[in-house]
């Protein structure tokens, strides 16, 4: 059989299932259940980690499901269902970061120790000195070497696919990855001397 | 060059490798079980909020079209009655001193009911004055002379 033969077939043919019931309005409720039930972690961690706070990645990501669900109809199948939640929900936490920092009271220069307070102060947060460093050097890159640095350190997503999500060339991608990692490496450096 | 690019081989530092699998944040208690239940009462409340609008936009004003229509029709009506009614009241008495004794005369006839009652005794007063004067010396001459120009002998004829 051909599930037998090619490990992705079941997978696809999932996806196909998903649609089908996402784009009937009898079923899409359940579709969409069965969405969140598949994508929710994934895009959570994704959001979580340009955020930080556990609040403010779940309001972004419960506003990312439901733009998902209002767009439904909009959402031709020409990629992958988790490529698209990742671009709307990437969008969303960009947009709330920029917020964030337009509405912040401190100078930029305080940036890093507030974001390190922050994380010490977050009862969901349950890192040493090292992983909070490690967060607070990530949310002082650019928001687009942040999320390529994301996604292809921790949620380890191939390039092409990072590239449909972004909409941005490999090779841009690729740098911008170096970019980030000569970056977070220096800022341990700093910290150290 | 090629060889310290992190996508061409080349491993990311120790550093990166040992935190690349731990995950130091933590979720509330159950967050991912009841987070679609969360999103799809959401969905739920938006949609019922759009209904309701939607009712009350179209589909309640549609029901309602039986007697909406009728008492736009009234509520017409009585806008251009109004309209009729106190228009004029303001145009009257700027045009009052532009009517002629005979205009008035029937105005006052067929808007009788609007007139109170000492109004016209208060007038009649006042023409009772005026005649009298009227009749008094030369006047009454200058009286009789004009009614008897406006007699034909014919009328004298039939009085006698």
């Amino acid at each position: 059989m051909a599930s037998d033969k090619d490990p992705n077939f079941d997978r696809l043919n999932e996806e196909d299932h998903l649609l089908e019931l996402l784009r009937d309005s009898k079923t899409r409720d359940e579709g969409f259940r069965q969405l969140m039930y598949r994508y929710q972690e994934k895009v959570y961690w994704h959001v979580r980690r340009i955020v930080l706070d556990h609040d403010d990645a779940n309001d972004i990501v419960q506003d990312t499901f439901m733009k998902a669900y209002k767009a439904i109809d909009r959402f031709k199948g020409d990629s992958k269902i988790y490529t698209w939640l990742y671009r709307i929900a990437s969008n969303e936490a960009i947009t709330w970061i920029n917020k964030k920092k337009r509405r912040a009271t401190h100078s930029i220069d305080n940036e890093d120790s507030v974001i390190a307070q922050r994380l010490e102060a977050d009862p969901y947060f349950d890192g040493d000195q090292t992983q909070k460093l490690l967060y607070v050097a990530i949310a002082s890159l650019p928001d687009k070497q942040q999320l390529v640095f994301n996604m292809r350190y921790f949620d380890e997503l191939p390039y092409r696919e990072i590239s449909r999500i972004l909409k941005t060339s490999e090779g841009a991608l690729k740098a911008s990855f170096h970019h980030a990692v000569r970056k977070i490496e220096k800022f341990f450096q700093d910290v150290e001397v | 060059m090629h060889e310290s690019h992190p996508d061409r081989g080349a491993k990311l530092p120790d550093f990166f490798e040992t935190y690349r699998q731990e995950n130091p944040f933590v979720v509330p208690h159950n967050y991912f079980s009841e987070l679609p239940d969360k999103v799809l009462d959401r969905i739920k409340e938006e949609k019922h909020a759009s209904l309701f609008y939607r009712l009350i936009d179209i589909n309640r004003l549609w029901a309602l079209r039986g007697i909406l229509r009728p008492a736009l029709a009234v509520a017409s009506v009585l806008l251009i009655i109004s309209v009729f009614l106190l228009w004029p009241n303001s145009t009257d008495q700027i045009a009052m001193s532009q009517l002629t004794q005979d205009e008035v005369t029937d105005y006052v006839i067929y808007n009788i009911d609007e007139f109170e009652e000492e109004f016209f005794y208060i007038e009649e007063a006042d023409d009772l004055d005026l005649l009298r004067e009227s009749l008094e010396g030369e006047g009454l001459e200058g009286l009789l002379d004009d009614l008897l120009d406006d007699i034909d002998e014919e009328t004298i004829q039939n009085i006698l």
